[in-house]
Parts: structure tokens; sequence; C-alpha cells
């Protein structure tokens, strides 16, 4: 697959930086995961659409993050990236015991889309850099190895990708 | 060689629309040119306006006719044209599968089959490899709210007949009830709510062969519940197989639906009822490339297809459309001329000679009219005799006859058999957890002296939620260590102590700092201090909902290093507003988040406080069940515990006292009759959360109980509202004079009574 400007990202995966002896950070990530565990139900161990992980939309909303982004962001954040989304949700999965890949993904995109993303990433202070062209722009998923094989898991949407019309452009996998 | 003819009935295309104009589409799009005559029974069925029908029948309503006669008329119609009939009136498939059995030209199932699908639907269920949602056939409000409680009053109504009405409280509950059973007559079923995906599958078989199935899972529904679009799907391998079972067993002809919910929580799939026609949104099946109707009118007829089934979609979305109507259809002819009504069901409703709109009528096709006609009649239900325990509990309380009226009884026997089986529930919680299990009564449910003299005697604890009842209670010999604190205002009028309790639960971040610093200045001594946990996913204005991140890093900062002796966790949240099963989902994720929070804080909790709030119907076994799962669950998360307490309030004092009145007068009026007593809502003041049973007296007779039904007893208050009991049939004899005693009113009607109308 090609893009045809400005390139492939030739940057790893975002990754949340955990400060040392940082009692919010830990807080964070061990809030992650119980919330995960208290949200367990027999159902959730054949849902390949949304793993189960519905309920991490009741704190955020998907938007702009200010990078370098921290564990210990994570409670007062409204918005995150998919970058975040990733990480957060690459991090409770694999504690579930499940295999899981960070994948980077470069995807089509509407003019009018770009358009309105490229704004309000502006209008937040962040950098649009993740919008490549008007009609492509960077992605982060998880590639998750259920039991009924390899699934693209996009957490941003809760829902697989890489089928049909959402094939994307590009695509690199790195092993968490 | 005449046209080929179908005759279709059910027409109605409204917000709950019937399936005839659907199949008439399907049909017309197999054979372009075949002829299609609709049936109904009231000009206001609006698909009769429909210009995919070649003719229409407007029948007599259901009110007038002879049943036996209307069905030969029908026949008539089909046998005269040369056709065969596709129904899409529930009960008029199965009062024509009674009256007119195996006619060759009636495209519908065996009275067999509608045996297997009656609701619930077990047998057809156990076909089709389906669970059936815990159901109740409940005949008034009083048995429906016994069930309705334990399942967190989250239940559907269903009609006999047709017709679901989702409740989600008391006051839901009873007026489901009676109008359903007025709208449809037979006794009411009761089913469990699941929460889940809603799916169908549609199916056509003609003597027991399946001619074609596919599923649709519904993605918008109406208010109603009803489908507006959804995506068709084939049906996978074992379960069109199991669709197979059902349809060769019941030797079904004729189109069906199955209606099932798979579960979110479990993923298992529930059956909610087996429809014995096509459903109404079948037209979107023929466009997904299913031409089901086609199907069996083309291997009952022989008749060829003209066209092919295609796909247009893999689903479909319903729009609102305006036809052409005459004046029998859009109200400008009164109904009436013609015997019918405007929503074919009881003639004198006000139509075109009105100012204002004439109803569209929920019912055009008469449903609820025949329903009512195919009910078995019922004997008025008369008072039932008491059994001798409550018979002799009545004789201890009332021993001055005639009482002063209107009085508050209280079942000193009631109690005592309440603090057995609390200590009861005690014990076994004990046994089966090795947990030191004690309870603590809700003082502010009734604060009685004579209960809180009962409670002492008992050895048990008391929970109070101010100063003031702190107070109550030591002067009612309760020793500090035997009281637990809890509240958002425990504080409120707080003199600086110093005061010992046994345990303080804390309400929320800032009543759990300011609450550290009155222990650490020596104002308050507590064996236990601890937290109220929020439910995570019941909106509750109590507790702390360590689940959000910021609670959680607040509640841990607070924790680490503060002067805890012995940690407690408290759950309260009411299982007899949202159900057992709830609850126990509720309190497992609030403590497996509060767990891993502890450990982040450095600190164990001692004790577990589950709270108040259980339904006074839950049995000993039923109680400590629950109260079971729920101390093992706490004990795999936060490990050892020295103690669980819990708060029973209604539980232990809702029986133990009744108010006591006198008949004033029996009046007549236009939905019955009811009683005017001496008490009212001042007297019963939470009659609006649980539907309290009533006894009647005559003069020198027993104590009888009344049965449910339509009647009601109202209040002495000149308000409107005063209406303490509805939903009971009256005795035949009941007069001026005689006694009514309202059971079950010893908690909140006790303590929130009030001096009003006197």
């Amino acid at each position: 697959m090609t893009v045809s400007a400005p390139g492939v990202p030739d940057h790893p995966p975002s990754t949340l930086t955990e400060h040392a002896d940082c009692a919010a950070c830990a807080d964070t990530r061990s809030w992650l995961l119980a919330h995960d565990r208290a949200e367990a139900t027999p159902a959730r161990e054949w849902d390949t659409t949304t793993f189960g992980l519905g309920w991490l939309f009741r704190y955020f909303r998907w938007g702009p993050s200010r990078w370098p982004f921290a564990w210990c962001d994570v409670p007062s954040a409204e918005h995150v990236d998919c970058g975040v989304l990733a990480c957060v949700a690459g991090m409770v999965l694999a504690a579930r015991g499940l295999r899981v890949e960070r994948v980077q993904l470069v995807e089509r995109a509407a003019v009018e889309e770009t358009a309105l993303w490229r704004g309000r990433w502006l209008a937040a202070g962040c950098r649009p850099d993740w919008i490549l062209s008007d009609r492509e722009v960077y992605h982060e998923v998880l590639l998750v190895h259920a039991d009924a094989g390899p699934v693209l898991f996009d957490p941003t949407e809760l829902r697989q990708v890489g089928q049909g019309r959402d094939r994307p452009l590009w695509m690199r996998q790195w092993a968490l | 060689m005449s046209t080929p003819t179908v005759v279709l009935s059910g027409v109605h295309s409204g917000p709950n629309p019937s399936p005839g104009l659907g199949l008439a589409r399907s049909l017309r799009s197999a054979w372009p040119r075949l002829r299609l005559e609709a049936v109904d029974y009231s000009p206001r069925s609006t698909g009769l306006s429909a210009s995919e029908f070649d003719r229409v029948h407007v029948r007599p309503g259901w009110h007038t006719a002879d049943l036996d006669a209307l069905c030969a008329g029908l026949v008539s119609i089909v046998e005269s044209a040369g056709a065969v009939f596709l129904p899409g009136l529930d009960l008029e498939a199965a009062l024509l599968a009674d009256r007119q059995p195996g006619h060759p030209a009636l495209l519908l199932p065996p009275s067999a089959a509608f045996d297997a699908v009656v609701k619930p639907g077990e047998t057809a269920a156990s076909l089709l490899g389906l669970a059936v949602p815990e159901y109740r056939f409940a005949e008034g409000v009083e048995d429906g709210a016994d069930f309705a409680v334990r399942h967190g009053w989250r239940v559907w109504v269903k009609g006999s007949r047709y017709e679901a009405v989702a409740t989600n409280g008391r006051a839901e509950l009873a007026a489901a009830i009676a109008g359903l059973r007025a709208t449809w007559g037979g006794e009411t079923l009761l089913q469990r709510h699941v929460d889940g995906a809603e799916e169908s599958v549609v199916f056509a078989a003609l003597d027991g062969e399946l001619l074609g199935a596919c599923a649709m899972r519904k993605t918008m529904v109406t208010a109603e519940g009803k489908t507006w679009a959804g995506s068709v799907d084939l049906l996978d391998p074992p379960s069109r197989a199991r669709l197979v079972d059902l349809v060769r067993v019941t030797r079904w002809t004729g189109g069906g639906e199955v209606e099932i919910v798979r579960e979110t929580d479990t993923g298992i799939p529930y059956l909610l009822e087996v429809n014995p026609r096509f459903p109404a949104w079948i037209h979107g099946a023929t466009l997904a490339g299913v031409n089901l109707p086609a199907r069996l009118v083309a291997a009952a007829t022989g008749i060829p297809r003209q066209e092919r089934e295609k796909a247009h979609s893999t689903g479909f979305v319903r729009v609102v459309e305006e036809i052409p109507a005459g004046p029998h259809a859009i109200g400008v002819v009164p109904t009436g001329q013609h015997g019918l009504s405007c929503d074919g069901e009881l003639p004198g409703h006000r139509c075109a000679d009105s100012p204002v709109p004439a109803p569209g009528g929920k019912h055009p096709s008469g449903m609820p009219v025949l329903s009512r006609r195919l009910a078995l009649p019922r004997p008025r239900p008369r008072p039932v005799d008491l059994d001798h325990r409550r018979a002799a509990d009545i004789a201890d309380a009332l021993l001055v006859d005639p009482y002063e009226s209107p009085a508050r009884v209280y079942f000193g026997g009631v109690l005592d058999r309440g603090l057995d089986r609390l200590a009861g529930v005690c014990r076994d919680v004990e046994d089966a957890t090795g947990v030191p299990t004690r309870f603590a009564y809700s003082a502010k449910t009734n604060p009685d002296p004579r209960v809180l003299g009962a409670v002492l005697r008992r050895g048990a604890l008391v929970e109070v939620i101010s100063q003031a009842e702190a107070r109550r209670c030591a002067e009612a010999g309760f020793p500090g260590d035997r009281v637990v604190l809890g509240g958002p205002a425990k504080w409120w009028r707080f003199d600086g102590g110093p005061v010992k309790f046994g345990a303080v639960f804390c309400d929320s971040v800032g009543d759990l700092r300011r609450t550290l610093a009155l222990v650490a200045e020596g104002g308050v001594y507590a064996d236990v201090l601890g937290l109220r946990l929020a439910p995570p996913g019941v909106p509750s204005r109590f507790g702390v909902d360590v689940t959000c991140p910021r609670a959680y890093r607040a509640v841990a900062d607070a924790l680490r290093g503060a002067p805890v002796g012995r940690l407690g966790l408290q759950f309260h949240h009411a299982a007899s507003q949202i159900g057992l099963r709830a609850w126990l989902r509720e309190f497992t994720a609030a403590i497996t988040v509060a767990a891993d929070l502890l450990t982040r804080a450095d600190v164990r909790a001692r004790c577990l406080d589950l709270g108040g709030g259980w339904p006074p119907g839950l049995g000993r076994a039923e109680l400590g069940a629950q109260l079971v799962r729920a101390t093992r669950a706490a004990v795999r998360e936060l490990g050892s515990l020295d103690q669980v307490l819990f708060e029973p309030g209604k539980y232990l004092v809702e029986p133990a006292m009744a108010v006591f009145t006198t008949v004033l007068d029996v009046r007549e009026g236009r939905h019955g009759r009811a009683a005017v007593v001496d008490a009212s809502i001042a007297e019963l003041p939470d009659w609006g959360s649980h539907p309290h049973p009533v006894l009647w007296r005559a003069p020198g007779a027993p104590w009888r109980r009344l049965p449910p039904g339509d009647e009601s007893v109202f209040g002495r208050l000149c308000m409107e509202h005063d209406r303490p009991r509805a939903g009971l049939t009256l005795p035949d004899g009941i007069a001026e004079g005689d006694h009514l005693l309202f059971l079950d009113a010893g908690a909140y009607d006790a303590s929130m009574s009030f001096r009003f109308g006197v």
C-alpha cells in the first residue's frame, strides 16, 4: 500500500509517560485494571467487537491530547486521542491475558472531516500532525489475538477495522 | 383461468402496525398481477386505503357478531374468490384454527401450535433451545409487586393475548396490570426484563415443513419497542435446525416470528414470544432477498413465481407515508352509521360530529374486544379467610372492640418472629462464610420505643443517621458501641463530644476528611471507621463512586497514613429498588475497585456493612443466600473480614403494624364501587411504595382478606390523590360501620405519618 503525501510515519506508536515514584501514575494504572475487572461479564469472553471496553467512554471522549501525556494525566482528561486510547486499552487487554500488538495505520478521510479535525486540534492548542493530508490521517489501533483468531481492533471506535472499505492505506505492527 | 387471489387480514398501518400491508407488498413483488383482497374489522384500519389492494372487505366488529358466523363469513370470502388466506391478526388466526380446523385455504397454524407458543412459551423455548425469563401470572398488584420487587421493578406486564408494557415502579406496575386486564381480559403475565439486544427470526412453513427463514436484528425501535429499522441476515445452521424441529413438531402452516433477546451480561438467548403470523416488518426480509410470503403462497397454491427473489439491501428502514383516503377512513362519516365505533372497540366515541379530530384508534382491528369475548368468564372473587397465625396476631393486638378508629395497631408477635428470622440469617451467613455477622436495625424506619426495646433485648445493633437519633437510641438503652452512624448529615448539631460509636461510615470524601479530623481531635471514638461506596452503575446521591478515577485518587490520598484502627466499607443501596441481581452486580463492581484502592493505600478493610433496603417479602433463605454471595465476593477481593453487618429497616417492621379503619360510605362510581374510610394518606403516607393488603370485617364477623379486582378504598380527605388502595374487589355485603385493616403499615407509614384533616 502507498500513501501519496507526506509519506508514511517513521515514528513508533505513542507511549504514555510513567513518572518515577509518582503515586498518581501508579494509582491510575491500578484504577484502570481494577475497573476492568469490575466490569467483567461472561459475555465479554466472546465479544470481539468491543472487547467489553465500553466503560472507558464513561470517563473520556475522543479528542485532542497534549503530548507528552502521562498516566497521571488520565484521570483529569476529558478528551483523549487514539494514541492514549490505544495505550490504555492495550494495557487492559494484556492484563486480561490476551496477546496484543500495537498497530499504526494510515486511513482515508473526507476533506470535510480533516478540515473539522484540524480546526478542533488547533483550537485546543494541539498539533494536528496526525492529519497527513486533506484525505489521509494517521491512526493507532490494536491487533488482539483472541481465541477466535487475530482481530484488528480500534479502541477509539470500539469496533473491528480493516474490512472492506475500512481497509487502511498503510499498516505497521509493533509487539507490545 | 381466474386470476390467482390472496386474501390478507390485519392491514392497519399505524405506530403499532399489523403485517397485512407488508404481506401485500411482498406478494406483489413476486406476482405483479396477483389479485389482493384486504379484510379488516373497522374502516379506521388505515391500510384499507392502500393502492396495493384490489378489493377491501370491512367486516362487522367483533362486539356485534356471532363468532362462528364471522368465521364462516370470512371463509366464504376466501372460497368465493378461489383464494388462499394469510392472517395478520393473532386472535383471528387462533379463532379460525379452532372453528375451521384444517381448511386448506387458510394458511395458519393448527390449534395445537397455538398451545405450544402460548405465553410464556416454555414449550416453544424448549424446542428452540432458548431460556425463558423468570415470570409469574398475577391477578393483582399485590402478588405482582412481590415478583417485581425481586427484579428491581424492571418487569414486563404482558396481556393475556397481546401487548406488553415495561414498568419500572409500583405505580406503573399497578396501572399496567389494571390497564391490560381491562383491555384484554384474563390474567396478566409478569416477566423479568432482560437487558440485551433484541433479535427476531421470521419463518414460513407448510404442513410442518420449513419453507424458509431469516434473522433480523433491530437497529431502531419506536418508543413502544416496535421495529423501525433492522438488519437482515441468514439464520445460523444450529438455530435453523431447532426451528425445523419446532415447525415439524407443531405441524406449523403459515408465517411465524420468534422474538429473542440476548442478555448483555451473560450472552444467554431468551425467548420473548412466538407470534403465530408474519411480523409487520416482513417486507424488510423480502427487500433483503427472502420473500417468505411468496414462498408460502407458491407452495400452498402451486402458482409459478413471476419474479425471482432479489436482495436490494441487507437492511431496511420504515418511513411514514401519506396516501389518499375516503371519508370513512379519515373519520368524516360517523362510523356509528355502520354499527362500528371509531376505534373498532366500543361504540359511542366522538367522530365526525366532534369539533376535535377523532382518535386514530390503537386497535382498529378490534382485537381487545375479541380477546375479552374469548376470555373465560371468571366468578367475582370473594374475601379470603386468614391463616390461623395471622388471625391470632390480630386477635392479640385488637383486644378492645370497638376500637378507636382510625388507629395504628402493633403486632408484637410479628416483630418477634422478624427478629427471630434476622437472627437466623446472621447464623446462616456466619456458618457459610465464617465471618461473624450482626444486624443493625435502621432506627429511622420506625423509632417506636416498643420496636427499639425489642431490638435491644435481642442484643442487636441500631443504625442512626443523626446525633438526635443517636441520643434517642442511647435513651432507649443502646450503648455507644452498638450504634452505627451513617448518612450525609451525621455531624449536624454535633456538640463536639466526646462520643463513641460502634461504627461510623462516611458518605463523601469531604465527610471522610472531617470525620478523620474529629477522630484525631479526640471528639469521636469509633470501633470501625469506614466509607460508604456508591453503586457504580445506578444513579445514587449517596456514597463515593470509587470507579470514578478522580474519586479513586482522592480516597487513596485521604486514607494513606490516616489514623484508622479498623477500616470498614459500607454498600447501602436498596435491593427493593434495583432487584437482587442488580444489587449483587453493583456491589461486586464497587467492592472490586475498592479492594484495589485499599491495596494502593496500604490499608485493610476489617468490617463490611451490606446496608438495608431488603425487600420485606424475602424469606430467611433468600436473604441469607444474598448476603452469603456478597460476603464471599468481598472476602475474595478484600481478604478475611472481622465482621459483616447489615441494616434491615422495612424488612423488620413493615409487617409489624397495621392501620385500623372504619367504613364511612360505600359508593358506586363509573369504574365500580369504592369504600370511603376514616383513615387517609396521612396515616398511610407510604401508600405509593407498596400495596397494603386490606382485611375486612363486618360487625361480629371474622377478618377476611380482600382479593384483587378493580375497586378502591378512598381516604377521608378532600384530596383527589387520597386513595390509599386500588385494585381490590370489595365484598358484596360491605357497608358503613364495617372495619378495614391496612396491613404492612409498620415502616415509613408509621414514622412519616402526620396529622391532617382531623
